[in-house]
């Protein structure tokens, strides 16, 4: 019998191998469940849109109802300015729901299982925000590390830590999604490996990690969405920060 | 693409729809009990990553800014402390934000 760990599943290998001036840059199997999240959210919102009458299918009201989900998030947490970074929030939150659910398919790759992918985003949205206030305001932004109203005495201790609070927020938004992805697929992983280690003595002890890892394949699509969910949530609230200031 | 929101059919859409959810009694905004609160699914994580991520960020940019300035062990012991500070005031903003309480900044 092969060796199966349960990180066995986390490991990047090539399909096609490309090498630039020495710089690997092969076509992985994380880059393949990536483009397929693409293609699959692209397909959804365009068959889903195509055919838009009054009473809509299966696939239209599907499009619909995460259209109006984030265009919800978007309205009640950024307000009526977040409007027009609408288009990038909802690609955002498809292309993470997707990573997290294709996941959940047996032999598939979570891309979202790895810190690097999920830090590229956070970054990109840190820095994306932060240029948008310092758009929007000017040098008037750097009041959002000055705490009004605080004696000038303390100012030297509090402004350090409001900037590395701020500077934080990218390690704290991809460790979370990682660390909650990584975890799931790993206890997933653990328990179903149990049923194939139980299944080869007694047949009915092997019913328990059975079910287990069925409840459990269930909890992890919930928090698939939710941490898809949440990442969208939380970019919504830093883009309501730097628009807003306080 | 067969797109109709000039059509008549859409015209008093939100009026009919208005008066059917009368008719039924239904709420007026469905939506509008879950939109009030976010979820606080696995709050106790997220605290802890906010938790974990600052004491990590403080430590990595003490640790560069010591290579950088030479300074090696003080800058890192100094962003240590301030991480670890920084970090919970963040879990601190994460708690109250999910528990309804507005900032005391905001009214200010």
């Amino acid at each position: 019998m092969e060796e199966h760990s349960p990180l066995e599943q986390f490991e990047i290998h090539p399909i096609v191998p490309i090498s630039v001036g020495g710089v690997d840059i092969s076509f992985t199997n994380s880059a393949l469940w990536m483009s397929i999240a693409v293609v699959l959210v692209y397909a959804l919102v365009m068959l889903g849109s195509r055919h838009a009458s009054m009473v809509p299918g299966r696939l239209q009201a599907l499009v619909e109802l995460s259209y109006e989900f984030i265009g919800n998030m978007v309205g009640s947490t950024v307000g009526k300015e977040g409007r027009r970074y609408f288009p990038f929030i909802f690609t955002l939150f498809m292309f993470i729901l997707f990573g997290n659910a294709l996941g959940m398919i047996p032999g598939s790759f979570t891309y979202t299982s790895h810190i690097i992918v999920t830090f590229t985003m956070a970054i990109f949205v840190v820095t994306a925000v932060t240029i948008i206030g310092i758009v929007r305001h000017g040098w008037h932004f750097f009041t959002f590390f000055a705490p009004s109203g605080c004696p000038i005495y303390v100012m030297p201790l509090l402004v350090p830590i409001e900037v590395l609070s701020y500077l934080i927020r990218p390690i704290s938004l991809s460790v979370r999604l990682f660390v909650n992805m990584m975890a799931g697929h790993i206890m997933l992983k653990t328990f179903a490996g149990f049923i194939v280690a139980l299944g080869a003595f007694y047949v009915v002890p092997a019913i328990a990690p059975l079910a287990l890892t069925v409840g459990l394949s269930g909890l992890e699509l919930a928090i698939a969405f939710l941490q898809a969910y949440v990442f969208t949530v939380l970019t919504c609230i830093y883009l309501h920060d730097c628009i807003h200031l306080h | 693409m067969a797109r109709q929101e000039g059509s008549p059919d859409f015209k008093d859409f939100d009026e009919r729809l208005r008066r059917l959810r009368e008719d039924a009694r239904l709420p007026q905004d469905e939506q509008a009990e879950e939109r009030a609160k976010p979820s606080i699914g696995g709050a106790g994580v997220q605290v802890g990553v906010e938790l974990v991520a600052g004491v990590i960020g403080g430590a990595l940019i003490g640790y560069w800014l010591d290579r950088w300035f030479d300074t090696w062990p003080v800058l890192f012991l100094i962003f240590f402390f301030l991480g670890a500070a920084a970090g919970m005031l963040n879990a601190y903003r994460y708690i109250r934000r999910i528990s309804d309480v507005p900032e005391e900044r905001k009214n200010r």
